[in-house]
């Protein structure tokens, strides 16, 4: 202890500039990030996953300064050979206090943030993350470097250590890809960046954004390994430190775990979807051809799940229908979870077909007018708006990935988005859920039977395993992710008016609407937050809202998207048939959000009513457009309630004729008068 | 005593140490030419480096007491910003015999109480030198190696390194010293090895060497521009001016001169004996 005591002093006064200009830096650059992101503008998750920069800089000290340390000790190497084992215990003491320097100054950080965290909201939950990130992102890649560092300095005495470092901390650190991108901008060597993503020791994409609901992406293992086997160097270095052809080795060997390190991804269960969100795009941007109608003319009594999450997202899956009409029927599934196997009650193989959302079975024996049980296996990832990952799964009750007899496709494509379509069933059904995964349920739409076992009824099934963390207020069950703890306050404020709004809807339409007992609260699940004010689903027991408090909050109050959510809150069994239908309900909404909003004269939330109206408008057809130019010049009064309860009418009726319904509306309700 | 038996040591093909043979014992002085291996040599003994295959060293411990070695490398070199107290703390540490007496013992020996909590940056190289010897004291030797204690140092440094040397070395029961200046060895030690180019030329008392070359030694007075001449039949070792014109030459040859009135034989002293190792013959 002694000697490590005097080794400390003798280190830090020999590195005390070093030291000083370093860590200060360091902490002025990280006090800079905190304040900005998490003091101004509140936002945890952002306020870590954009700090790259530190990231890298810190890297980059600690490499050099594990080299300085391991070279300090070169002059008196000498006479450390003449007392036994002292190069040994210098040299390990070394490592001790280099990896305790970092500890030290990255479990500040832990405690500056967590004090913090703790300040904005003492119930937080955050803290536990936000550690998890800066061990992972900021202590394992110190620790890296440092070693790599420290490493070069006890074999080479060479000048050239510095370039070999300044390369591999350009190869290790967050930004790789994109400074090896500019520098080869006009090569073909692009094949490389893949090398470049899993040598990497940040944040895997230094401009993508924090995602609340999946939390921060952390990879351990192969971080973890990567020090071991550097210790080994290290330790290996130490002990072969006077010999210069085993230092040669201990430096290449450096380079080669590197090298190594590169083949090897890091493990891919982070969401990846983007790929496969063209792909969607692609399928869904054309009609495809629906089953003959009858085939989905019957009736779902009841439906077991059993659900396993591990390596896959895995359903089996006993449903029992009854008042089939034909040989044959037809389900929707959401064409991402492919069928493995579908079976009856006596475990005979049904032939069956899937073809996109839609499944047809053939039923072997006259099921007429009988109950049967369908036996169904599926596996799949879900979407990158509904994710059903071992880590991450969100689906919502209207997410087709339960088979049902509604006969919509699962998404449609409007203005280059591909939207979810709401496929809940009309009444309730009897659902009893089995779940077992890698991690636990936040929320199940169910009654909790045993510890995987959940039964009710509902009109859908939700599963929903995130980031979140869950608090009770008043009568209600809020879900929401851990990171907005410091917004607490503006999601009760939001909570509050939604409430006073469901009031107008209710005033407005005679319905009887309210609050339910669970709310889960999201950010935007979609690949943008365009459509955010109309992903939100609500049923008796649940009402899942999708908002971003830290993007909204930046430019108006977080409610002013309120009046706009509520048609779409509770209208579980609105579906569109295609982009058309969307944007005529867009464009309803756009008045309806004006005539609940309590605030319309301030004009804050304008801006949603005019994008709505904007996105639909290139929908409706030449023909239509003057019906649609008459209503915009009611775009900044209130349109009268008895014209939106009747436009809310024929829009939900079969008939396809709504522009020309509408005209006939508004000449009824003499607002034609206007033109 | 030290008993070294047929120590060689090749670096990189180079023999740098060819089969020494030698027993050293009482305050051994080894002395030779920059290039002779005098501090392979002193890493060997010292154990920092290994002599080739088949070489050996005997440590024959008179006492019961364990082997302890003390040594001072050529270059001593340590923590800048340490002070001379930290020092001496941390390698007593390192040798695992702390004892804060023995190391105030050791800085009132070496007159360094007033240095103590300079840093060692801040040290002249004579005190940094007297650090160095103390802190190979601080595990209280046997066997003392000191590779070139006077390196660097002006006179006055050297004398009272040299009576330092002498005062310690009753409490150690060898002491070897390796040195390239002859006054170093000639003031301090009892037991002589040369060696060049890695190679035994003597050992033995000063008496001894002085012995081998009683006969070699000359003293002339002649005049300035005949100096290159001398340098045909011998080595000049001492030159001291009469005149503008003459000077009064100390000489050491390879052979006895015979019959010569021009050169008076004088005692050859320490220094003559030295050179007149290095450009005689090698002594098995």
């Amino acid at each position: 202890m002694r000697t490590f005591k005097i080794l400390s002093v003798q280190t830090i006064k020999s590195h005390k500039y070093l030291l000083i200009l370093g860590l200060v830096s360091l902490y002025i650059y990280a006090g800079f990030l905190l304040y900005s992101t998490l003091f101004k503008l509140k936002d945890a998750g952002n306020a870590l996953q954009l700090s790259s920069f530190l990231i890298q800089s810190g890297m980059l000290f600690f490499m050099f300064l594990g080299f300085r340390l391991a070279r300090k000790n070169s002059g008196a190497m000498a006479l450390y050979k003449t007392i036994k084992g002292s190069i040994i215990k210098v040299l390990l003491l070394n490592i001790v206090l280099l990896l305790l320097i970092i500890t030290i100054f990255v479990f500040s950080l832990i405690v500056i943030t967590t004090l913090y965290y703790f300040h904005l909201n003492p119930s937080n939950h955050f803290y536990f993350e936000s550690g998890a990130f800066l061990i992972n992102n900021l202590l394992l890649p110190y620790f890296i470097t440092g070693l790599i560092g420290y490493i070069v300095g006890v074999n080479s005495r060479s000048t050239f250590s510095y370039a070999y470092l300044i390369l591999i901390w350009a190869l290790l650190s967050p930004t790789n890809q994109y400074f090896v991108n500019n520098l080869l901008s006009n090569t073909q060597l692009t094949e490389g960046f893949s090398l470049l993503h899993n040598l990497n020791l940040g944040v895997q994409d230094m401009n993508v954004p924090y995602q609340p609901f999946y939390g921060f992406q952390l990879y351990w293992a192969k971080k973890v390994i990567y020090i071991l086997i550097l210790l080994g160097i290290c330790i290996l270095s130490i002990f072969t430190a006077i010999k210069q052809r085993l230092q040669r080795i201990n430096i290449a060997s450096v380079l080669f775990t590197l090298v190594s390190f590169s083949l090897i991804p890091y493990s891919s269960n982070n969401i990846n979807y983007l790929d496969g969100y063209l792909d969607e795009y692609d399928f869904y941007e054309k009609r495809h051809k629906i089953p003959y109608k009858d085939l989905f003319d019957y009736k779902i009594e009841n439906i077991k799940v059993v659900v396993k999450n591990y390596e896959k997202f895995s359903v089996d899956l006993e449903m029992e229908v009854n008042n089939i009409k034909t040989s044959k029927i037809a389900f929707t599934l959401y064409k991402g979870f492919h069928i493995t196997e579908i079976n009856d009650s006596n475990g005979i193989n049904l032939l069956f077909e899937q073809t996109g959302d839609y499944t047809i079975v053939n039923l072997p024996l006259n099921y007429k007018e009988r109950t049967m049980t369908l036996n169904v296996k599926y596996t799949g990832n879900g979407t990158l708006a509904n994710p059903a990952t071992q880590n991450k799964v969100f689906l919502p009750s209207d997410f087709g990935w339960i088979p049902t007899n509604k006969m919509t496709p699962t998404h449609f494509v409007f203005n280059e988005h591909v939207i979810p379509n709401k496929l809940s069933n009309p009444e309730p059904i009897k659902f009893k859920l089995t779940y077992e995964g890698k991690d636990k349920l936040d929320y199940v739409n169910l009654k909790q039977r045993s510890s995987s076992v959940y039964e009710g009824e509902a009109t859908g099934l939700t599963l929903i395993s995130g980031d979140l963390t869950q608090r009770k207020k008043d009568d209600h069950n809020i879900y929401y992710p851990k990171s907005w703890f410091s917004y607490e306050f503006e999601l009760d404020k939001y909570l509050v008016e939604f409430e006073k709004i469901i009031s107008n809807y209710n005033n407005l339409f005679k319905t009887n609407y309210k609050l339910p007992k669970n709310i889960v609260l999201l950010p935007s699940m979609a690949i943008n937050d365009s459509y955010i004010f109309t992903f939100t689903s609500g049923t008796k027991e649940q009402l899942i809202i999708q908002l971003d408090p830290v993007e909204l909050t930046k430019k108006r109050p977080l409610n002013t998207t309120i009046p706009y959510q509520m048609e779409f809150a509770f209208n579980n069994n609105k579906n569109f048939d295609g982009p058309e239908q969307f944007a005529n309900w867009l464009v309803f909404n756009s008045f309806l959000g004006a005539n609940l909003d309590n605030d319309f004269e301030d004009k804050s939330s304008f801006i949603f009513k005019q994008y709505q109206q904007l996105v639909a408008e290139p929908y409706i057809s030449e023909k239509d457009k003057p019906i649609y130019n008459q209503l915009l010049k009611y775009n900044n009064t209130k349109l009268p309630n008895e014209f939106l309860i009747k436009w809310k009418l024929l829009l939900e009726d079969d008939e396809e004729n709504d522009w020309e319904q509408l005209q006939k509306l508004l000449k009824t309700t003499q607002m034609g008068a206007i033109q | 005593m030290i008993t070294i038996k047929n120590l060689s040591k090749t670096i990189r093909g180079n023999k740098i140490i060819d089969n020494l043979n030698l027993k050293l014992k009482g305050i051994t002085g080894i002395i030779g030419p920059n290039g002779a291996g005098k501090s392979t040599l002193m890493k060997i003994i010292a154990s920092v480096e290994k002599g080739d295959k088949g070489s050996e060293i005997i440590f024959n411990n008179t006492s019961n007491e364990p082997i302890r070695i003390g040594y001072l490398p050529q270059n001593f070199s340590i923590y800048p910003n340490l002070t001379v107290y930290e020092v001496l703390k941390l390698l007593a540490t390192l040798k695992g015999n702390f004892d804060s007496a023995h190391i105030e013992y050791l800085i009132e020996l070496f007159n360094l109480a007033n240095y103590k909590n300079k840093k060692m940056k801040e040290l002249s190289g004579g005190t940094h030198r007297r650090v160095g010897i103390a802190q190979a004291l601080l595990n209280k030797p046997n066997y003392l190696i000191i590779d070139e204690p006077t390196a660097g140092l002006d006179i006055i440094e050297c004398i009272k390194l040299r009576n330092i040397l002498l005062t310690i070395s009753e409490k150690v029961e060898d002491i070897i010293i390796s040195s390239h200046l002859p006054e170093d060895i000639e003031y301090i030690c009892n037991h002589i090895v040369v060696i060049e180019k890695g190679q035994k030329r003597f050992e033995g008392s000063l008496s001894e060497m002085i012995q081998r070359s009683e006969n070699l030694s000359y003293e002339a007075t002649i005049e300035l521009n005949d100096l290159q001449k001398l340098n045909v039949i011998g080595e000049i070792v001492k030159i001291d001016k009469i005149s503008d014109k003459l000077v009064k030459v100390k000489f050491i040859t390879r052979k006895p001169i015979a019959d010569h009135q021009l050169y008076k034989p004088v005692q050859p002293g320490f220094l003559g004996s030295y050179v007149s190792l290095l450009k005689g013959e090698v002594v098995p």
